[in-house]
């Protein structure tokens, strides 16, 4: 009995990393002209801009809040980003579309916290602002430039050696400092796991600069959130304002931070994207899928809506699983409505699952151990 | 039953005591005039606004048809999904799937006749609300992550199923696709059916709210939902009929706003379910649950009519006109948790 | 064994806006030593702790810590103060790991900004070993813990502050009997390191188990401190209980009938086991237990409110076991909850709304609700009950504990229950409400009405009830007859002591 329980514990605290790999293995399979170099370096850098998105995203539901407005502010910064290239150069349009994507996210945690107003609604009111500024920024119709060549770079070109070598030293730096455990498995991953990815990358071109910035941003995140006191505040804020406030942590402060972060975040990941291409649509369907897309790898990550939860690998972990999801679908001639529908239905899957194991949880609370004990012994 | 006590003294005093109280409730006269009545008031302000704007072409009857015929869809969706926001359980996200897909089924059956497809459409329309119903009532999912996830999915359905064409109904004069596209267009003397449908809708809900079983239960059940089931309600099955009815008042809009754009596509509603919830805060409901009623819902429907129809006389951009919408709610909203906090009651 | 005295308070009073809550208290605290602190609900005890702890900035009288005074005004000052408070309700953040919890706020960093896990590891471990829990893994979340291991990392946590004296609140309510145990041993052990011990309960065998002095309190006041090897457990109930003469219950006039209530081996598992009874027609019908012995339990079964594994509900010779707490309330029960403010009273509603909220099945034909059928039914129980004000449309939020609980007594009146199951019908609440609570329950069981009453007031449930049962652990214990039932028999027999006749 309790073994069972164990396992499905130990399946469902990874399933995120789980559903990847099967339904990588299954796409390797059955999917026509999925398993080659040139499909999984477009997955990773399809994977890109959501991961980035996720990575603030996370946070927020570690708060206990909802943010519904990433999306928009994605695709706003972004055409921000490309749209003042011409005149200011990538380094500050990029510049100013992250001081915007802050900016939204600070209204955000205002109206959240001195309103007092459930996140909820306040980002869904912050979403439809920014979509009436970006139709406003963008006439109607795309943002696009001439000058491929960020975009190029970003997809198919090679960082500088000294580059390659900061970095490498960087992760090198951190194995060693982290001091592993080589006899447990923890310690092991640790450094097979950053060695298997400095040969890859080294050797095949898997990696392209845009997958390897997104790895950057992703490892920024963990390692704030994971590694730092400061950041380990926000699981103590999400997971129960008492025990912050007893222990003096300002809720207030945490919780504006949170959506200046995300906003950060989702403004960063529109911009990389839109200097990947080199423009940016205004159609606002882009903003909505890249909600729907991100809400449900947050989810099946494993990150929870109730707050103290949350962990931006898994999320990572999700995206990467939907962009499989996708470009499997896509291998098999199958078009984009299968996508969003789905999309639509994993959420519904994992929402439902969730709930359903919180209703039995509750039928169950409050039952005392020897009288279980008794009961069983009875029947 | 067995039998209570009496104290002999309250049937006879009953019609004294009555009059001797009203409604103290810790405000003042003007107070509790706003509450029950501030989207009126803003309305009113906005309609003095609107004659300052525009003297010669805002006040006329015309215009003032626009307007209700423009939110005529907003109306219905508003009426039923305040049953929703009533019961505490925070949004429908899937309404404007709703709304699209009673308008692509109806289209599709419209060879059965146009009074079968009518029923039939609304008929799937609010098998989303029986699903929404069942999940979020029954199982206590959480009401924003699922019905979002209704949306998305009904939506990749409709986009597919459909294969992102439009879906035309047939319009040669005399076949029930005419007749289906006519109901948009019909009137009933100067008015046109779409309001006359949405008033008939809030005078049913405001009966429904406040003199139904259901209703009465459904504000015990937005306001405390434990209280409630310590109450004998029977708080999940009040939950589901209240995402039953959102969808069918998004249903009824679904049909109508087809008809408009004579096709039965996917995107049709988008938007609505902003668009709503914002009315109804406007009006004075709030989203804690069990407060407001259904005329202030209408009232934040005319207030957000006003506010586009003068925004379109300045000459803003409909699109732009969102980020007014969004501020606007933001406004309210803040306006609303305010005063409420000053008493020292809940959250908006 | 008992060393110097850690914390002393002195001739302290606390004043809330109508009651002296402490008065006049002084105590001293040793160290080395377990000093228990008892009373009935209302006695002061709780009151007392969190001025120690410093929850209020206003009371009066003089609190010593190792012989100096110290002004106790915020709990941040208490805890600088070497004082250690281990509440009921834990202050853990289920969601995140033990050490976490452990360490909040100050967990420990190398490098100016990156957190030491293994540092981390180390000083959770360090504080568990406090408790005997070092094989409990500080990685694991508090949600994936017992409870009881919950409460001994709460322990941990306060003890990773060194405070010189600490306070347990009623820290066994939740626990079986091994783990209180396994508390007590930890109790013990950090007592012979020279920890001064506040224990607060009031089960007594608990307290000769464990105490090694107790301080007595009744009313606000402190009755008596003695040594544990000079008191036995009958002159500690008298004390809690006294000779409270002032409260006098009116004589019952009415005849109790024949038996109208039966239950038969009520069983919900893991909440009460094979619970059955008989009560009479007009009777009051005493239910003694301590907190969390199963009563509320037992009641919410009854009515139909939690669902049962096994057993039957019989009224008036016929099977009524409701299927639910709507069919309950059809088939003539009613259940007034524990704590009106959670899920009794719709706080944000209006007197009428609330007392007429559970009467809207009973007004309603094929869904359309008449309330004017009901319109007298609320200034009726307005009257009966002395509501003050006397206003049907005022928030029930803004009414006093005692109207409060007039008004969820009204809304279950006003359903003319055959069988009323009332629990803790007067927690709370001022003594004149008290007494107005009390006529209209005798008055209620008079005209017919069979009443079930669950509460740990002892003089309520002596003064009203015709007979009582005991509860425990989910059991019934047995039945105590009117001839032998006083405070001090009841609570004996709740705690397990004393003869107790059994019945069923």
């Amino acid at each position: 009995m309790h073994k069972s329980k164990n396992i499905i514990s130990l399946i469902d605290q990874n399933r995120a990393i789980l559903l990847l790999i099967l339904l990588t293995c299954f796409s390797a399979i059955f999917a026509p002209n999925f398993a080659n170099r040139m499909n999984l370096s477009t997955i990773l850098i399809s994977g890109c801009m959501l991961a980035i998105i996720s990575v603030g995203f996370t946070l927020v539901f570690i708060l206990a809040q909802i943010d519904l407005s990433i999306g928009a502010t994605a695709q706003f910064c972004g055409m921000l980003c490309v749209g003042l290239q011409p005149e200011l150069g990538w380094t500050l349009s990029l510049i100013i579309a992250v001081l915007a994507g802050a900016l939204i996210g600070l209204f955000n945690g205002i109206v959240v916290v001195k309103f007092k107003i459930h996140s909820f609604i306040a980002t869904i009111g912050t979403m439809t602002i920014i979509r009436g500024i970006l139709h406003l920024y963008s006439d109607g119709g795309t943002k696009s430039i001439d000058n491929y060549s960020l975009g190029e770079f970003l997809e198919t070109g090679q960082f500088p050696i000294w580059f390659i070598i900061i970095v490498i030293g960087a992760i090198i730096l951190f194995v060693v400092l982290s001091r592993p455990d080589v006899k447990t498995i923890k310690g092991i991953t640790t450094i097979v796991v950053p060695a298997v990815f400095i040969i890859l990358w080294l050797t095949t071109k898997l990696f392209s600069p845009i997958v390897i910035i997104t790895f950057i941003i992703i490892s920024i995140g963990i390692f704030l959130v994971d590694h730092t006191r400061f950041g380990k505040g926000f699981y103590v804020v999400g997971g129960n304002p008492e025990t912050a406030w007893l222990a003096g942590i300002n809720k207030d402060m945490y919780i504006i931070l949170g959506f200046v972060i995300c906003g950060i975040t989702a403004s960063l990941a529109g911009s990389i994207f839109a200097m990947r291409l080199s423009s940016m649509t205004a159609r606002f369907i882009f903003a909505q899928k890249a909600l729907m897309t991100s809400l449900a790898a947050v989810i099946i990550g494993g990150t929870q809506l109730t707050g103290g939860k949350g962990n931006i690998l898994k999320s990572y972990f999700g995206v990467l699983m939907f962009q499989v999801l996708f470009n499997m679908i896509g291998c098999f001639g199958l078009g984009f409505e299968i996508q969003i529908f789905i999309n639509g239905l994993i959420l519904a899957v994992v929402v439902f699952y969730e709930a359903y194991t919180n209703y039995r949880h509750e039928l169950l609370k409050g039952q005392r151990p020897e009288l279980l004990k008794e009961a069983q012994s009875i029947r | 039953m067995g039998k209570g006590v009496y104290a002999m003294s309250a049937k006879d005093n009953t019609v004294l005591v009555k009059s001797r109280f009203n409604d103290v409730d810790d405000k003042n006269g003007i107070s509790k005039l706003f509450d029950k009545a501030g989207v009126y008031v803003i309305a009113l302000l906005l309609i003095i606004l609107g004659i300052i704007v525009s003297p010669t072409k805002f006040l006329t009857p015309d215009n003032m048809l626009n307007i209700l015929r423009a939110v005529g869809m907003l109306g219905i969706t508003a009426c039923g999904l305040s049953f929703v926001i009533y019961s505490s359980q925070m949004a429908d996200m899937s309404v404007p799937s709703a709304m699209a897909f009673s308008g692509i089924i109806t289209v599709q059956f419209l060879h059965f006749g146009l009074v079968p497809a009518l029923i039939l459409g609304i008929m799937f329309g609010m098998l989303i609300g029986l699903v929404n119903g069942i999940v979020v009532g029954y199982f206590r999912a959480n009401a924003i992550l699922w019905t979002l996830a209704m949306q998305f999915g009904m939506e990749g359905i409709m986009r597919y199923v459909w294969s992102g064409n439009q879906l035309y109904p047939d319009l040669e004069p005399g076949t029930s696709g005419a007749a289906f596209v006519n109901i948009f267009r019909m009137k009933v003397g100067p008015v046109p059916l779409l309001i006359i449908v949405m008033i008939v809708l809030y005078i049913i809900a405001n009966i429904v709210m406040k003199k139904t079983k259901f209703g009465n239960q459904l504000k015990l059940v937005g306001s405390a939902y434990d209280v409630a089931k310590c109450t004998g309600i029977n708080v999940r099955r009040t939950v589901l009929y209240a995402f039953l009815i959102s969808s069918f008042t998004a249903s009824v809009a679904g049909i109508f706003i087809t008809s408009m754009n004579k096709l039965g596509v996917f995107y049709l509603g988008e938007g609505y379910d902003f668009k709503s919830v914002t009315a109804i805060v406007i009006g004075g409901m709030a989203l804690s649950g069990g407060r407001g009623n259904i005329w202030g819902v209408l009232g934040g429907v005319l207030v957000m009519g006003l506010l586009n129809n003068i925004l379109t006389f300045i000459g803003i951009p409909t699109a732009v006109q969102n980020v007014f919408v969004g501020l606007v709610f933001i406004a309210v909203v803040a306006l609303h948790t305010y005063k409420l906090r000053k008493v020292g009651k809940d959250y908006a | 064994m008992a060393g110097k005295v850690a914390l002393e308070v002195k001739n302290v009073s606390k004043r809330f806006p109508g009651t002296l809550a402490v008065d006049n208290v002084s105590v001293e605290f040793h160290q080395g030593e377990v000093h228990a602190l008892m009373g009935e609900n209302g006695a002061g005890k709780s009151t007392l702790m969190k001025m120690i702890a410093g929850s209020y900035n206003d009371y009066t009288g003089d609190i010593l810590i190792d012989g100096e005074e110290k002004l106790l005004h915020t709990p941040s000052i208490s805890k600088k103060n070497g004082i250690g408070m281990i509440y009921q309700e834990l202050s853990l953040a289920r969601p995140i790991s033990i050490a976490e919890n452990i360490l909040v706020g100050r967990l420990p960093v190398k490098y100016g900004v990156v957190l030491d896990k293994n540092k981390m590891i180390k000083e959770a471990k360090k504080c568990l070993a406090t408790v005997k829990l070092e094989s409990l893994d500080p990685e694991k979340n508090i949600s994936e813990i017992s409870q009881h291991q919950a409460q001994l990392v709460e322990i941990a946590k306060v003890m990773g502050n060194n405070p010189n004296i600490l306070v347990f609140d009623e820290p066994t309510s939740a626990l079986s009997r091994e783990e209180v145990e396994m508390l007590f041993n930890i109790i013990t052990d950090l007592k012979n390191k020279g920890m001064a011990i506040i224990y607060i309960s009031h089960h007594i065998p608990e307290i000769f188990r464990i105490a090694d002095r107790v301080t007595v309190m009744r009313d606000g006041k402190k009755i008596d401190t003695r040594s544990i090897d000079d008191v036995k457990p009958e002159e500690l109930v008298q004390m809690m209980v006294g000779k409270t003469i002032d409260k006098f219950y009116s004589k019952r006039k009415g005849k109790i009938g024949d038996t109208y209530l039966e239950v038969q081996d009520l069983t919900r598992y893991g909440f009460v086991h094979n619970i059955s009874f008989k009560a009479r027609k007009g009777e009051i019908l005493g239910f003694m237990g301590l907190s969390g012995a199963g009563r509320t339990e037992l009641a919410r079964c009854i009515v139909g409110i939690d669902p049962i594994d096994k057993g039957k509900v019989i009224k008036d010779g016929e099977d009524v076991t409701p299927k639910n707490y709507d069919d309950g309330i059809n088939k003539g029960f009613a259940y007034l909850s524990e704590d009106r403010k959670s899920q009794g009273l719709f706080l944000r509603l209006t007197n009428e709304e609330n007392i007429l909220s559970a009467l809207i099945p009973e007004y309603s034909r094929s869904g359309i609700y008449k309330k004017s059928n009901a319109g007298n039914i609320v200034m009726e129980q307005i009257e009966k009950l002395k509501v003050s004000p006397p206003n049907p449309k005022v928030g029930v939020g803004s009414l006093s504990g005692g109207n409060q609980q007039k008004i969820l007594l009204g809304k279950w009146l006003a359903t003319e229950p055959d069988v009323l199951i009332l629990d803790e019908p007067t927690r709370g609440v001022d003594v004149g409400a008290k007494q107005v609570i009390h006529d209209v329950v005798t008055q209620l069981a008079d005209n017919g009405t069979t009443v079930l009453l669950m509460t740990s007031d002892l003089p309520e449930l002596v003064g009203l009830s015709d007979r009582a049962y005991v509860i425990r652990g989910g059991h019934m214990i047995g039945e105590i007859g009117k001839e032998k039932l006083t405070e001090e028999t009841a609570l004996l027999a709740a705690n397990g002591e004393g003869s107790v006749c059994d019945v069923c």
